[in-house]
Parts: structure tokens; sequence; C-alpha cells
């Protein structure tokens, strides 16, 4: 909408000059494809500068001197339209989204840009394909629209944390998620998480990312910019990619006053459910050939019996109305058992626009309510957004615009996480689920106060009711975040603008988590058919209350001067000089507090209510950057463009003297098309584009001096049984893990870039395809040091990381179709191959993340390890024989190769595609999307959970627990000499000590991530009514996935426990991803 | 143009002036939340509490299964320590815990110039790195905590020889007492910043000279001339200087079970320990009616212990109610469990061997009565108590130098139960020798477990080291198996 207004604005200035008038001609302007008016196109005479607009019902009326024999149609987003002059009147159909030889496009600092001139790779999604089904997030809905980008949402849990990284992980230590960029003024795009807290797997609750507090609804389009050709202008910040965001602005109207549109929809969500279980064998521990024969009620274990069906007890006997009375079932699974335990979710939006203006003056407000009611009992996020942008154009010289966002979101979530770790309190839901026996009918369990399932009668020993944990569990976060923008623009002389940009994000966080106190009564327990008693001294909690405050700011100013001219005779040479100064702070301040040894007064959360004294925290950060840039655009006529910009930034977070840092980008772009005399109908458009730049990084706060810690805590936990300072009344200060590292220096990357774009017959099919090549080096990497030095890590510049790859995107318009009917397809690649090259000198592999995996089989790190790409997985394997077979000991127990530590593989994609397309006929419109991963792995604590507990499917084998012969395993019997096992082990025992490798599992797969089928109203319609348009359209989201056959444990998307961790591919058993169906309706008027 | 000129050229100026001018703007990295300095005070504190944490939690946890007290409980997944499966992993946290925290905390108080902090630094180094050298052979030592640039960069320290480094702990402690008895005026005091004796500088003399002590003992099976060099000093020792002979002046880190203050290994398992009384453990004290057993283990009925036999804990039965299972705390495993560095029992029982190896002149026997005295008297048994013991099941065999060893290691091992696990299997290595065999191997108390991942009847003389230390230290040697020995193990 603003570039319509310029373009309007232009128009008029065009018009005020006064020529010889001959004759005048007039018309109307549609859409050739819906029929619909166009507003603001911009009409000239062919060879003159004589030109106007059309007004809001598409029509223009022009004066032309009498020798101007055609008119030229323009407009954004249409392909240029001559038209010879026939008659007085002249009407235009203009075809859209075709060859755009005057297309702008939008680049760093908000620019536009002629797309012809932009030697870089630059993909921009519109609102309208954003937004064709309900998104949670603006992110989210960015997934599988753009070639080089990877998105990965944390779980299906309310507000989850979105992840995004563009052409492939670029640092190996300092986060890789893309910066966000709105109107020209990064935001934060922090994240936060509760419970056992971010990049922990074990427990934790997520409180998204603020990036995901945009609303798609607002949003104009999304442009990614990869690469530091494209991204060199924001400086370090921009190192890992930039996402533009480009927020609706009003729309000029003049006489025909307010537009408003409403849109309402609501979608349903079911988990969708990938984990799949036995059906054979019930609750106990009788079929893993441990001691006892029977069922036993105590037992989170499904390595009982065979289910026979026969009604037995499932519950202890609890004294009901003085009487021993206990609950009976079929010893038989559950059907539908995981799907029963969650709630129907539901997310509805709602939202309201207005927009309106003149040519002085104009101003889009709306106001958008979200309510997402999660799938896990109890869960919500309501979020609130007001947006508000208005733009004023104070004289010719003079224009400012200003713009406010302020979202309002209140989560309550749940704790998730792949293993209970010793800690009672944050007690996962979905973990003790699968957790759950497989004949345990769990939606029975819904009625926690029944007195077979309250303390007393509950079933498990272990297990604990999830849905009174659920309900009496309150994990708040409450979050005020304002984005406020304002910018003023001065025009002192023709060809120059000077514009200045402030812009605050300030972001206020209140998170408060209320954990019950409860104990489990001892109970009676049906062992082997008789009733036992078990304690449950363990299965407690003294309960806890945390509230924290978090203050964040995020301060952006920007000075820029552009000046561009036509030169030469002709005008055929055009350049564009532009420099900036930008200047950018943040600053944090959290506090928190929690009780200490229980709360003193159960369901009375406050801090004062602690056993001991309350700890408390607190954390402030305070970073600076500065940075000027420039930037020369030489081009000739259409054809040719040379690029260069430069930047030098200054850190707070370098070494004094020394933080200054420069680098600097070159491109070029040709296209050979405007070489023809008249459009070749077969090469319709070409370009070919070349980049090479550099983008330094700096580092992160605080790096250059070691420090104490203060009253460090040693040992803590969440009951409270904690060894800490002070200590007996006494202070302590120890040593920092970290050594000061004074002579850091930046980060550089290093990147080369080529592509095509084509148009081929008559646009009906586009191409763009790029390559890349970035080498990442002076990396700042936190190294882990041995524990003898004193220390665990020092910063080190250190380290060398290739990413190169390739990304296609092809769209095409298949069949030449008449007005009011067409077809739209489009496909994406993407591929990265990512390698390190070097970590340091003596020094071969870097440690990027541990799990803790429970149970005996050996630990799984993450590591950048050299020669292999980042994030690779190093587990523990079988032992194996020289052929591969692996090797069992005497008893027929596979072996496990403890002291050998193998690399296997990583979550990196071997390549990304996504396709799909639409049809619209009359007004009616059908578009799917699908997105396919191929390769990379995940590590599941799904599958090292459920093959514990004996539910997974691998823990049954041709329907038998009967003890087999390992498969492919040999048996030494002398020094080198393997002959084949024969001996059959139990499959509990093989796998209680299966090595931590069995654990990763293929990452592939295949959605069907979008479909929708809608209507639209055509306008002619509404002719009597105050309507302008009405589309309803039924809309879906993750409808279908196709999985690899050993992949029945989890959504490989859901992995990862937080936004700013690296330490993704970890499916930590989070919530499963929702499949969603559900309506969406848009009325303007 | 000009216009034009004049405004890039101020442009230009303007990003020169504020670049300049800016460079004070930056200068916003000092870490607010942690500071670059520390008050000795302080970081002694700390440095004695991480100190005892590694002891008192992981190697304690370790040396507890080892000594055959403790064994795997039922209803936990797997057992991995009385199965003898360690492997290096399990040593990180301890390494760290003393490596980068503790140790790191009490060499940064040890280089300081003010000599009571110094003093006391220099002996808890002393007594820790003594620790380290016994559970782990060659260490990082004379190389150690030189990371920060100021120390040289070091950040691959290199493995020194155990036997160079007891050498150089003799060195320590003779300057840590030289610092103790140094008086410079206006100089820092000590006092409940020093939360082992709340900076009473006579204590940490006696201290200084137990330890002295405890370090050439444990020598006592090396070559006869090192021997011959080591026994004067100890009968000069006891002769000359003052020694931790009372309960009172024993050296302990005391962990109330107040805020912060959590029995380390209490604090790490909650209170819910993953072991099991071991029968290895209740039967001896049952066989030999020692009344110590029930501040040692829960009783499952009145009067009645069960302990799972060692590492055989698949062949039980699941109810881990039927065991003395720690559910209720005993005196030994409890929250307020002090952390123990060197009891007077301990000392006791050092001289008694002395005297038995003819070191010292007086007579063994009243050595080893008043060490089990001590300990009885530390438990909370009267003298009448003790008396009885010793006279019958408890008693002093003097036969010969064998049985004499015998009877110490015994009484060791039994008053050692979960006050001092690390020190009982240190000993319980060093009294195994090729002429007598008292608790390892054929013949002796402990029992081979089921699966022992080390094949039947072979014990760990050893802990493995971190792999962390191992992966991340250039100088580091390859990993040694559980079968190494420390050089006086012999």
């Amino acid at each position: 909408m603003k570039k319509t207004l310029l373009l309007w604005l232009f128009g008029l200035l065009l018009t005020t000059q006064v020529f010889a008038q001959n004759r005048s001609l007039s018309g109307t302007v549609k859409d050739a494809t819906t029929g619909e008016a166009l507003i603001g196109v911009n009409v000239t005479g062919k060879g003159t500068t004589i030109g106007t607009v059309t007004d809001i019902d598409g029509k223009y009326t022009l004066e032309l001197p009498k020798d101007v024999t055609a008119l030229v149609f323009s407009y954004v987003g249409y392909t240029n339209l001559e038209k010879t002059i026939l008659s007085l009147t002249v009407d235009a159909a203009m075809a859209a989204e075709g060859n755009q030889l005057e297309e702008l496009v939008i680049t760093a600092l908000a620019l536009e840009r002629n797309k012809n001139s932009v030697g870089y790779a630059n993909q921009t999604v519109k609102s309208e394909d954003l937004n064709k089904v309900v998104q949670r997030s603006a992110l989210n809905a960015l997934q599988g629209k753009v070639a080089g980008v990877n998105i990965t949402q944390a779980s299906g849990a309310v507000g989850a944390s979105t992840r995004i990284v563009l052409r492939g992980e670029s640092s190996l230590t300092g986060g890789n998620n893309a910066l966000i960029v709105v109107d020209g003024i990064p935001i934060s795009n922090s994240g936060s998480a509760g419970g056992g807290g971010q990049g922990d797997e074990r427990n934790y609750v997520d409180f998204g990312n603020r990036g995901n507090d945009i609303n798609p609804e607002d949003i104009e389009s999304m442009t990614v910019l990869k690469g530091p050709a494209a991204t060199s202008l924001y400086g370090s910040r921009g190192a890992a990619g930039v996402v533009l965001i480009t927020t609706k602005k009003g729309t000029t109207r003049d006489k025909k006053g307010v537009k408003v549109g409403i849109s309402s929809g609501v979608t349903f969500d079911k988990p969708y459910i990938v984990l799949k279980r036995q059906d054979k064998f019930g609750q106990g521990y009788a079929s893993c050939n441990c001691a006892g024969t029977d069922f036993n009620t105590g037992e989170n274990f499904s390595w009982g019996p065979r289910l026979d069906g026969v009604v037995r007890p499932w519950t202890s006997p609890v004294l009901v109305n003085g009487q021993l009375t206990q609950l009976s079932k079929p010893y038989s699974a559950v059907k539908n058992q995981l799907q029963s335990f969650f709630d129907l979710g539901i997310t509805n939006r709602n939202s309201i626009s207005f927009d309106g203006g003149s040519d002085k003056f104009n101003y889009y407000f709306s106001y958008t309510n979200l309510n997402n009611k999660g799938i896990i009992p109890h869960t919500y996020l309501k979020r609130n957004t007001f947006n508000a942008n208005a733009t004023a154009n104070l004289s010719e010289k003079f224009s400012a615009e200003f713009g406010v966002i302020y979202t309002r979101t209140n989560q309550r979530g749940a704790t998730e996480g792949g293993s209970f770790d010793n800690q009672v309190l944050y007690r996962p839901a979905y973990l003790d689920l699968i957790q759950t026996p497989v004949d345990i009918p769990v939606r029975e369990l819904r009625d926690y106060n029944s007195p077979f399932h309250d303390f007393a009668g509950y079933y498990g020993t272990y297990n604990q009711n999830s849905y009174f944990i659920l309900d009496n569990t309150f994990l708040l976060n409450n979050v005020d975040n304002v984005f406020g923008k304002a910018s003023i623009s001065y025009k002192p002389i023709k060809d120059l603008k000077l514009t200045a940009r402030v812009g605050n994000n300030f972001i206020l966080s209140n998170t408060q988590e209320k954990y019950p106190q409860y104990q489990y009564l001892p109970h009676d327990v049906w062992t082997d058919g008789v009733l036992e008693p078990h304690d449950r001294q363990d299965n407690f909690s003294a309960g806890l209350y945390s509230e924290g405050m978090d203050k964040r700011n995020e301060l952006t100013i920007d000075v820029i001067a552009n000046y561009s001219r036509e030169l030469g005779k002709k005008k055929n040479f055009k350049i564009a000089v532009l420099g900036g100064y930008n200047y950018f702070e943040a600053t944090r301040n959290q506090i928190t507090g929690n009780t200490v040894g229980g709360l003193l007064i159960p369901g009375f959360y406050s801090l004062s209510n602690s056993s001991t004294f309350p700890e408390t925290d607190n954390l402030s950060r305070h970073y600076r950057i500065f940075g000027a840039y420039g930037n020369l655009s030489v081009s000739y006529k259409n054809l040719l463009t040379i690029d260069y910009s430069a930047r030098n930034d200054w850190s707070s977070t370098l070494p004094k003297g020394n933080n200054g840092f420069f680098y600097q980008a070159g491109s070029v772009s040709f296209v050979p098309t405007e070489l023809f005399k008249q459009p070749n109908k077969w090469l319709s458009y070409a370009k070919i584009r070349a980049n090479i730049g550099t983008t330094g990084k700096d580092a992160g706060t605080y790096l250059l001096n070691s420090v104490f810690v203060v009253n460090p805590a040693i040992s803590t936990n969440d009951g409270g049984f904690n060894v800490g300072f002070p200590f007996n009344d006494q202070g302590g200060a120890t040593l920092g893990n970290t050594i000061g590292s004074p002579n850091l220096s930046p980060e550089l990357t290093t990147t080369y870039e080529g592509g095509v774009d084509l148009g081929l017959f008559n646009d009906r099919l586009n191409f763009e395809y790029t390559y890349y090549h970035s080498n990442h080096s002076k990396q700042i990497v936190n190294v882990n040091l041995p524990p003898s030095s004193g220390y665990l890590f020092q910063a080190f510049n250190i380290g060398k990381m290739v990413n190169k790859g390739h990304e296609l995107m092809v769209k095409a318009k298949p069949f030449n179709l008449k007005q009011g009917y067409s077809m739209n397809l489009f496909f994406s690649f993407t591929k990265n191959i990512n390698k390190v090259i070097k970590i340091a000198d003596g020094i071969d592999e870097l440690q990027i993340g541990a799990l803790a995996v429970p149970g005996n089989h050996g630990p799984t790190t993450i590591v950048a390890a050299e020669g292999l790409p980042f994030g690779t997985y190093k587990a523990i394997d079988y032992l194996r024989d020289p052929a591969g077979n692996i090797i069992v000991n005497e008893n027929g127990f596979p072996q496990i190769d403890l002291a050998n530590p193998k690399y296997f593989g990583n979550y990196q994609p071997n390549y990304r595609l996504s396709f799909g397309g639409d049809i619209n006929i009359k007004g009616f419109t059908m578009s799917v999307l699908f997105d396919y991963k191929n390769g990379g792995q995940f590590f599941s604590y799904s599958k090292s959970n459920t093959e514990f507990n004996g539910t997974s499917l691998t823990t049954v084998v041709n329907g038998s627990r009967d003890p087999i012969v390992f498969p492919n395993s040999v048996i030494q019997t002398a020094p080198g000499v393997f002959t084949p096992n024969t001996i059959p082990v139990g499959i509990y025992n093989y796998l209680e000590a299966a090595p931590s490798s069995t654990f990763l599992i293929d990452g592939t797969y295949l959605k069907l991530r979008e479909a929708s089928i809608g209507y639209t109203v055509p306008s002619k319609a509404f002719k009597n009514v105050p309507i302008s348009s009405i589309s309803l359209s039924l809309i879906g989201r993750n409808l279908m996935f196709w999985l690899p056959k050993e992949n029945t444990f989890a959504d490989p998307e859901v992995s990862g426990s937080g936004l700013n961790s690296d330490e993704v591919g970890v499916e930590s058993v989070a919530t499963p991803s929702t499949r969603s169906v559900g309506f969406d309706l848009k009325i303007t008027f | 143009m000009n216009k034009m000129k004049n405004i890039k050229i101020s442009a230009l100026l303007l990003a020169i002036v504020l670049s300049t001018s800016c460079q004070k703007f930056l200068d916003v990295n000092t870490d607010p939340n942690n500071p670059t300095t520390s008050k000795l005070s302080l970081t002694l504190s700390a440095g004695t509490v991480w100190a005892a944490t590694a002891q008192g939690d992981f190697l304690s946890s370790t040396c507890g299964y080892f000594s055959q007290y403790w064994t795997g409980r039922p209803g936990i997944a797997l057992q991995n320590l009385d199965r003898h499966e360690y492997p290096g992993a399990v040593s990180n946290n301890p390494w760290s815990f003393y490596y980068a925290r503790g140790l790191a905390d009490l060499n940064f108080v040890a280089k300081s110039s003010e000599p009571l902090y110094s003093g006391i630094a220099k002996l808890l180094l002393a007594y820790h790195f003594q620790v380290l050298t016994d559970c782990f052979g060659d260490v990082p030592y004379s190389e150690a905590f030189k990371g920060e640039i100021a120390d040289g960069s070091n950040v691959s320290p290199k493995f020194d020889d155990d036997v160079e480094i007891y050498k150089d702990l003799i060195v320590k402690i003779d300057e840590a007492i030289s610092d103790l008895n140094t008086t410079v005026p206006g100089m820092l005091v000590p006092g409940d910043d020093d939360v082992i004796y709340g900076g009473d500088i006579n204590k940490w003399i006696e201290f200084a000279n137990s330890l002295k002590l405890k370090i050439y003992i444990r020598q006592a099976n090396t070559d006869a001339a090192s021997v011959d060099a080591i026994k004067q000093k100890f009968a000069d020792i006891w002769a000359n200087e003052p020694l931790i002979l009372s309960n009172t002046d024993a050296c302990f880190v005391p962990f109330t079970g107040g805020t912060n203050s959590f029995n380390p290994l209490f604090a790490g398992d909650r209170g819910a320990p993953a072991f099991t009384g071991c029968e290895t453990s209740i039967k001896f004290l049952e066989l030999t009616a020692d009344p110590r057993i029930q501040k040692f283990y829960n009783q499952v009925t009145s009067g009645v212990y069960k302990g799972i036999p060692y590492g055989d804990v698949e062949n039980q039965a699941t109810n881990e109610a039927l065991f003395s299972n720690f559910k209720t705390p005993t005196f030994v495993y409890k929250s307020s469990a002090p952390v123990i560095l060197i009891s007077a029992y301990e000392v006791y029982f050092i001289l008694a061997e002395a005297a038995a190896r003819g070191w010292i002149s007086d007579p063994a026997t009243v050595f080893y009565d008043n060490a089990v005295k001590l300990n009885f008297d530390y438990l909370g048994f009267s003298e009448t108590d003790a008396d009885s013991y010793l006279g019958s099941s408890g008693a002093y065999d003097a036969t010969d130098l064998n049985s004499q060893l015998k009877s110490i290691a015994i009484q060791k091992w039994i008053a050692f139960n979960g006050l001092q696990n690390v020190e009982s299997w240190i000993e319980v290595r060093r009294f195994d020798t090729p002429s007598q065999t008292i608790f390892r191997g054929v013949g002796g108390i402990f029992r081979s477990p089921t699966r022992n991942s080390m094949g039947d009847n072979n014990f760990p003389s050893i802990l493995l080291y971190s792999d962390n230390e191992l992966s991340f230290n250039a100088n580091a040697p390859a990993q040694h198996s559980l079968t190494n020995r420390v050089f006086w193990d012999n």
C-alpha cells in the first residue's frame, strides 16, 4: 500500500506539469483475472512524462498531445501494459504477477528497489499467501513458502517457540536465529522459559519467543534476506540473515472514507500423535523376565503378562463408605488411549482493521484477538494486538511516519520434557502419559477427586495423576510487548532524501509458577495375585512458588541520506548513493524469586510463604553497538547494476580500542532481456546476478574479564535440599567458570553467491536459482577447558565452518486461462551443505550439548567436529566385529562399546522441498502446500522412555516377548574368532542396555502443511450494500504426515527445547504437534 | 551541487565525531552481575564447601559402594557401580567440582600474602590433593589452575607422578605451618568465615600434623628406603607436635541440615538414595554383635536389619521396603551429617599402625582401643559399650604384624561406615596386600558382584579419569583401567 501511495504521489507531481493539451483520454483499468478495478495505476503517454493515476473506481482521465500514439499502464505487482490509442476511451486489463519490469522489492533498511537492480536472492511472501490458513504466528506462516529457510516449532503446546535459521547454521556457538526486522527496525526475538529452563531437554515450560507476537494479519509482506550483500547494512546483528516484515499501511481513499476489514477464523486442534504403542502386553513386569508372574497395579511398566481381556482390579483397594473397594476393568489395551488424554484445542482469531486517508495523511489501525485453548488441559494463550500506522505528508519536502504495535499475551503453559530426573515437581504430563501402561484408561483419571484416583487410591506407585498436576499447577506468563517507531523524511533538494528513524521495543514479561503441595499415601498393590503394601514417600511435592520480572528494551536509531539521480543525455545512467548511521542499544533487567524448601501454607502462593528464606536473583545486561555505512549503486538503463556497500561497526562487547570492524559487499545484476527490442515470448525475462561480501559479528556480552560468582549455589533440587551460600550464615564467592578473553575479535563471514532469474513463455514459468558459498571464520567459541585449568570454558576466536548450497524456486501458471480462472503452482528446493572445517589447533571437537539420558545406554553429546556437519551426534554403538556384526557376551547379550563413542549423523537435513499451488475459479479458491524434508536425524526421548517401560512397538517382536537371538550377532570364541550367536535373550534385557545411538531416528517427513478451499463473493453482489467483499474459507493445517517406517515415536519437527539453544535435534517428549481444521471469514466494507 | 557536497561532508564529519566520542559510550561491558574481585574470606569459605561437596557427594557415593557398605536398591532401573561399571563420565562431576571449583578457589586464597588465609588454604589443598591422588593416581598438580592469562594461560596441565605429588604435599604442609605461625601487623584474621575451625589456628596446626601422619602411613608398603626416611619423621611429629586426638578437634565441614547446608550426599538424592544397605557390612556387624549397626543402617522391623548381597539386586524381591533402605535417616545418612576430613579415631588408628610396625615405641593396643572408644563416643555410645565390644569381638589381635594390621584394617572399615567412605575405600586397597587378603578376593570379607563387569573376584583399585579432562586436555594421558594401582598400593 505504501508503494501505491508513493506512486500516486509521483503521479500527482507529474500531472501538475502543464503541456499543450490537445485531447482528453479516459478509461477504466481492471485486473485481468478478477475484473476488480485497480486503484492508483500509473497511466502515462508513451514517450512523455505526462501521466496520471487511476481513482478509486479504476478510472482515469488524461490530456495528451495528439502526437502521442500509445498509453503505458504501470502498477506495482502487475505487468506493464502498453496500449495504442485507437479512441478516446482506452480501457486496460492488467495481468498480475507477471514480468515485472518495474517491480519493486524491499531490501535492507526497508528500502524499495527496482528488482532488476538487486544482485542477490530476494524472496518475498505476500499477505494473502501468509494468511491462507489461520496462523498462530507470522514465523510459522512462512513455513514451506521460501527457499533456504529452516523453520522449526518447539512443540504443539500453546505459544511454543519457533526457530528460524537461514541457509544453515552459521555460528558455532553464537545463536543462529535470523534477525527479525519490522518496517526497517529490528525487534527483540528473545525467548523465555520456566521450569528447568531453556535449553534443558529434561523439563521446561516454553513461554515462546517474542517474534511470535507479530500478528500475521497485520503483515503486508515478508522478505527473506540471506547473505552479506543483502544484509550488510544491518551490520553485526544481521549476520545470521534477516527476515524483513512490512506491516500494512493506510491506503489513500479520498472521498470513499474508511475501509473496514473484519476477519474471523477458528480452528479446532487435535494432537497429531506419531507415537505408536504395542497392544499385546499390559501393566506389570512379568514379561521382562524379572521376578513376578502376574500383573502389578503399582507399575508404570507395560512389561506385564499378555493381555487377555479378563476383568481384574486396576486400582488399589480403598475405603469407600467403610468398605474396601477397588475398580476393575478388562486386562486389555485401551483404544485411542493417548488421544483420549487430550482436550480439543481451539484457536480463535478475530480482527478488525480500519484504513483510509487522503494524499496528505493516511492511517491503518487494527485490533486482533487471538484465543488459543491448548490440547493439554488448562493451557491457553490469549493475545490482544493493537496496531496503528500513520503516514503524513506534511509538505512536498517533509513527510513523517508513526506506528505502534502493542501486544499483550497471557499464557498458561505446562511442563514438557524428556526425563523426570529426580525432580518430582516439574512433572511433564505427556511424559507421564507415554509412561502409562497400555491398559490404563487414562480418561477416567480425569476425575482426580474420586477415591480411586486421588492420593490414596491412585493406581501407580511411580506415576502421578497428570490431571491433578495440570489443574493445580499454574505456569503463567504475561507479556507486554510495545514496539514503537517513528520516522521523518526531508527532501532538501531534488533527488536527496534524508530520513531519521527511531524504533523502540519494550518488553515486560512476568512469569509466575505455582506448584501445589501433595503427598501420595501408602497403598496396597496387586502383585502376583496378592496385595502388597507400597510406600510412596518419594512421590511428593513440598510446593513451590516462583515469580520473575524480565524487562527488555531495545532502541534503534537510524539516520539515512539517500541520493539518487539519473545521468547522461538519455538519462540512461542511474546513480544512487546512500549513507547512514545506526545506533542500537539493548538493556535487560530481570529479577526472580522462589520459595525454598516448600510452602508453609498449601495453596497460598507468595514468596513470603517459603519454608525457609526464599531465594532471589537478578540479571542485568547492557549492550551497545553503532555503525556507519554507505552504499553506492550505478545502473545502466535497466540492464546492468553494480552495487557496493560498506559498513563499520563499533561494539561494546569487543576489547576497548579494538572494538571497530569493517566489512563490505559488492553485487552485480545483469538483465539481458532488456537488450531485446521486442519482448521475446519464450524468454520473457532473464536476470543474472552475483555478489561477494563479508559480514562481521561481535562477541556476546561480558566475555572479556574473568569474574567471581557471589553466593554460588552448589547443589540444588526442587525439594529445597540445597548446598550453597550463604552457608551456615557465611557468604561465599567462587571463581567463575569462564576465563576472560580480553583479545577477542569479531567473527567473519565471507560469502559468494550467484544466480539466475528466468521468466519463460510469457512469464508463465518462472525460475529463481541461487548458489552460495559461505566461509564462517574467526568464530567466537566458548571452548571447553579441562577442569584442571581451574576453569571450564574460555572464549576464543577459532574455528571455521562452511555453508554452501542451492536454492531453487519455480512458479508456474501452466494454462492460459480466461478471465476469472487461474492456476498457480510453485515448487521450492533447498539444499545446504554444512561442514565444520576447523576448531583449533589441538582441538578437533567442540561439545554443543550433552543429553542426560537416564538408564544404562551411555552418553550422547552433540558436537561440532572437524570434517563433519555442525550438530553431529556423538553416541555409543554396539561392540562390533570387523564385519560389523554385533558382538554378544557368553550369555547372548549384545555388548556396547562404551569406551569408543562414535559419530552418528546430525540433525541437518539433506535437502528440503515444498510444493503446492492454488486454483481459482470465479471466486472459488483451492490451495495446498506440501512440505518435505529429507534426512537429518533426531534424538528421541520418546523412544528411550517407551522402550524402558515397555510400551513402544519395538518391545514386542513378532507379536511376542519370548527371548530371541539378537539379530546379526556373533560371539567371540577365541581372540579375533567370531561365530554366529545362537543364544536367545529377553527383549527387556537387551533394550535396557541398548547403546544410546539406537535412539537416533531418521527425521525425514512429508507433510500436507496447509490446505484450504474458499469462496469470495464477487463485488458486484454488493451494489446496494456497504460491503466491498466477503470471503469464506475452510482451512486445514498439518492434515497428513508421511514418516519413515522406523519413526513410530514422534514428529521430527517437534524438537529442541528452546529457541536460543543450538542444542536442536532433540525430541524431548514435547507436546505433540496439532492437526487443525477450521473456518476463516473475511469481510471488507 | 554545492549544497549537496556540504551535506555529504557534514554527514561524514558527523559519523567521525560520533564514532570517536562514542568510544566512551561503549564502555558498558563490565559484568553487572558478577564482580571481578573477591575477598579472601568469601573465597576461602566457597572453596571449603565446594571441595567438601566433591568429596562428600560424588566420591563418597562411589566409595560407599566400593567399600560394600551399600548396594543398589530395587525399583531403580539398573545399577552400575555395584557391578563395577565405572565409565570415565562418572568422574566428571567430582573432577570439575574439585579442580574448577573448590581447589581453584583454595588455590586463589593460597596465593595471597595474608599468611593465615594462605596457610589454611594450603592445608586444605594438600588434604584434597592426597584424596585425588589416592583415588586417581597421577593427576594434574604442579601445572594446575594456571589457565588465567596472568598465570600463564596454561590450559593443558600435565599429569604429575603420584610419588612426586606425595613428596610435594609435605613441602606444602610445611609452608602452611610456617604461614600459620607468621604474625604480621594488621594481617587479616579468619573467624567464622573459616567454616571448619572458626579461625582457631591451633586446631589447623593439629590438622597439619595429623595430615602429615596420614600421608606418611599411607606409604608404609612402599620400598624400604622410602619407609626408612618416613618413619623417623613420623616419630618426630608424634613426639613433638600437637595432633587431632579428641572428637572436638576433628576436622569436618559442618552441614547442619538448614538452608543451603544439607549434607551433600543427602541433598544430591533428596534423601531417597539409589542405594540400600549391603549384606557384606550388615552381616559382619551382626556376626560381631556390633551395636554400631543401629547408627549405620535403619531397621526393617524392630531389631531386624536386612541387606542385599553386593551387586545382586536383580535376584532380589522388588519391594524396597523389605530392606534397610535409608528411607528413614540414620546417624550417618542424614541431612545434618558433616563431611569429615580427618577424625580423631582415624589419627589413633594411624598411630596404632605405626606402633604395630615399630615406627613408634608406644603399645599399639592402647592406640587401637582409644580409636575404637572415640568412634563409639562419636556415634553416641558409652565407654561401657566400647569396653564390652573391645573385650569380645572387637579385641585387638596382637599375635603378629599381619594380625595387628588386620584388626586395624577391619576396625577402620567399620568405623568409617558412611562417615568417611572415601578414606575407607583407600585403606581397603592398602590393607589388602600379597601377604594378606582382608577384604577383596578369595577368603576376603567382600563379595564379588553377580554380574561383575571386571570379571569374577576382581575389584576396582583406582577411579577412571574424568572423560571431560581427557577430552579437553592435550597433555592428558590415555585413560587407565580400573585395575591400575596407586604407587602405595603394593
